[in-house]
């Protein structure tokens, strides 16, 4: 039973990172109608520019701080320089723009900053709890605690503020947003570089856990895109609870389905997304878009 | 230009033809072979980028070294008298196998290569393999623990193919010795990746099987997985006491995180690929690593025994002055410049201009020592009968801020267990 509940810890802490990432993707599809495939390559870069300032002397919270600003400074420049003039093409060419500029930082960080594995200093003490013969450790329970204030954070900003109901005017009807007022640009911007600095926020966080190398992201990314569509694509809640889902079930399989091997563990997140496009394609949380014709 | 006028083009026509004339004319009088009485062409194909660009480092290590060679020593003394310098190609292929092939055409039939040296990944090299042999190429000094590239059968088929790394099989062999001296009656776990560590795996398991060791759970991760914590705990939940851990870098610092995150103590042995001071142990947490064993054949820039090793301190000024960003710790880098240094000996001990010469060196190697291998180990072959230039690792134990020798050098010359073509593809 104790192996259990470890696993459990251990998915939960996992389901986190995903979570993080997911509400990334989560906001710049809200916000500009878009999936960032390139949303964690960005995070490892905020990630590493946190570590260049941590090896420069600079504080660690301000160079979490200095982090996220470059990183939104860097994901508005992403929007008015390349994704801008494609937005209003078709899926597909914003989709390989993205892939783009995958390639374009993942590139950028191993030639800035190599590719042996560096330290990422956490935020958090290294402390370690036990209940029974439970263990977690204090990174966990910060890292979650982070991930629900920025979901409510979020929820408060889209649904409650002018700034919020612009930018999903934007996002969801781009003509009458400006019909009414609403600088278009301005509000695409502002997506970008909110879910840049949410990614760099996720990127802080997964930095000290998997240790800092260019290659990071590449394969939470497509667990952190089951979390977001498990939960719904459109809610902050549904990121957090799908990344949990996701990462549970991924632990809980590894441990109870060894036949499933290593090789197909890959599939477990897969089959979630299918499985939830096909009995609540709106996802557990999410939203349904009903279009007037 | 879509529209140019015809004259244009009969002009540009006839500059070309020119030019080729005088390239044919000024072009240098290369031997079909690659080797002149003052230059030499050495090709590498290596991942410059993708997710394994990390290991270009290897070819970078071995283009600082030749640059150095030829800068300050006015290039290589070879076996026939004359002093040649080397010139490099170096091409990317991401370490795809495919790409590989593609690049061994344009080195061979292009470039006109001498050789290939320190080719990267075993994937990369086994698809081009049959074209270097075929076109009888050397592929030398190739950077892979691969244990079929010194195997007797997959020598005499592939006699222009030698590799310059610990073939995964010796290694896991000298564990299992080294456990059943030292905890006989330990309850062992193994984790290992699926690149090299399929091959470790399966020599460990037979030695194991044979010295009657005791294996309790066994488990493999892909490079896909974003996480291992969840395969450290099932390991730590079978209640073995002793660890071997063969799988790369980013996953051991993971494993070593996540088994002080569940208080798990095992005597933990971590194959040489994993077990970099610098790479692994710093940023999982020195604390954590302390009492690591790990055997060992190459020095490490970030183990602190070595910051008066005369080897050492020259690769690191030598690296800083020609090898650009190249960081001295990274042990790819390290890789490199042993084996340029490995390929200079062969030069030094060819008697003919010739790739047979050179081959001939190869496989037969007598206590050759290289710059950065680790005192009492040394590069032997012995034609297709001994194809493993190393077979002899140093166990150390890390004692926090070093790694420090438990017992001599097991020497397993001539041992590497027996090598056959797994049933299933790897």
């Amino acid at each position: 039973m104790q192996y259990f509940f470890q696993q459990i810890v251990n998915g939960i802490g996992d389901g986190a990172i995903y979570a993080s990432l997911g509400l990334a993707l989560v906001l710049i599809y809200r916000t500009t109608n878009i999936a960032n495939f390139a949303q964690g390559e960005m995070a490892t870069f905020s990630a590493y520019i946190a570590w260049q300032m941590v090896d420069w002397g600079v504080p660690l919270w301000w160079s979490f701080l200095i982090a996220i600003a470059v990183s939104m400074v860097v994901g508005v420049l992403a929007y008015l320089l390349l994704v801008r003039s494609v937005q209003h093409r078709d899926e597909l060419t914003i989709v390989i723009v993205t892939l783009g500029l995958f390639l374009a930082f993942n590139s950028f960080d191993g030639a800035m900053w190599g590719f042996l594995q560096l330290s990422l200093p956490s935020p958090f003490p290294e402390k370690s709890f036990a209940i029974g013969a439970l263990r977690f450790n204090a990174e966990l329970l910060g890292t979650i605690m982070i991930l629900i204030a920025i979901s409510i954070g979020m929820f408060l900003l889209l649904q409650h503020t002018r700034l919020g109901t612009a930018l999903r005017a934007s996002a969801s009807n781009a003509t009458s947003a400006m019909l009414v007022g609403i600088p278009f640009t301005a509000m695409m911007a502002i997506g970008w570089g909110l879910a840049a600095g949410l990614g760099a926020v996720s990127g802080l966080l997964v930095g000290p856990k998997l240790t800092l190398d260019p290659n990071m992201m590449g394969a939470i990314i497509i667990y952190a895109f089951a979390a977001a569509v498990v939960g719904g694509l459109t809610s902050y809640r549904g990121a957090v609870v799908g990344g949990a889902i996701v990462g549970i079930s991924q632990a809980l399989s590894m441990a109870y389905l060894p036949w499933l091997g290593s090789d197909l563990q890959i599939l477990l997140p897969l089959m979630l997304i299918v499985a939830v496009l096909i009995i609540k394609p709106e996802g557990l949380f999410g939203s349904t878009v009903v279009i007037r014709v | 230009m879509s529209h140019s006028r015809p004259r244009d083009a009969w002009a540009c026509l006839l500059s070309l033809a020119v030019g080729l004339g005088a390239a044919t004319i000024v072009a240098p009088a290369f031997a079909e072979n690659g080797i002149t009485d003052t230059e030499i062409v050495i090709g590498i194909s290596a991942a410059l980028s993708g997710p394994n660009a990390g290991y270009g480092a290897i070819a970078r290590g071995t283009e600082a070294c030749f640059n150095y060679l030829n800068a300050e020593q006015s290039g290589v003394k070879f076996g026939d008298g004359k002093t040649r310098k080397v010139r490099l190609e170096i091409l990317d292929d991401a370490m795809e196998p495919a790409r590989a092939l593609q690049n061994a055409r344009r080195l061979v039939s292009q470039s006109k290569v001498f050789a290939v040296v320190g080719n990267v990944g075993t994937g990369a090299n086994l698809g081009s393999r049959p074209f270097y042999n075929g076109e009888h190429v050397p592929q030398m000094f190739i950077a892979t623990g691969g244990p079929m590239f010194g195997a007797k059968s997959e020598v005499e088929k592939n006699p222009w193919t030698m590799a310059a790394w610990l073939a995964y099989n010796t290694e896991a062999a000298i564990y299992a010795a080294f456990i059943k001296q030292k905890f006989p009656d330990a309850k062992i776990a193994l984790l290992n990746d699926d690149s090299g560590g399929p091959f470790f795996a399966d020599a460990f398991l037979k030695s194991a099987k044979e010295l009657g060791l005791n294996i309790v759970a066994r488990e493999e991760h892909t490079y896909s997985e974003p996480t291992i914590n969840a395969k450290i705990s099932r390991l730590a939940a079978s209640g073995a006491d002793l660890f071997v851990d063969a799988t790369t870098p980013k996953f051991v610092v993971q494993a070593l995180k996540q088994m002080t995150a569940i208080g798990w103590k095992p005597v933990h042995i971590i194959w040489g690929v994993g077990s970099s001071i610098g790479g692994v142990f710093e940023p999982a947490g020195v604390e954590t690593a302390k009492g690591v064993y790990s055997g060992q054949w190459m020095k490490d820039q970030t183990n602190p025994a070595y910051a008066n090793d005369e080897d050492m301190k020259l690769y690191v000024a030598k690296l800083k002055q020609y090898g650009g960003s190249l960081n001295p710790a990274d042990q790819n880098a390290a890789a490199g410049w042993y084996a340029c240094h490995a390929t200079k000996s062969l030069f030094e001990r060819m008697e003919q201009p010739t790739r047979e010469a050179f081959m001939k060196a190869a496989r037969s190697m007598k206590g050759q020592k290289e710059p950065l291998m680790l005192d009492g180990i040394t590069l032997n072959t012995n034609g297709a009968e001994d194809g493993y230039p190393i077979e002899s690792v140093q166990i150390s134990q890390f004692d926090g801020v070093k790694f420090v020798p438990v017992g001599p050098v097991l020497n397993y010359e001539g041992k590497t267990p027996h090598y056959e073509p797994p049933a299933k593809s790897q």
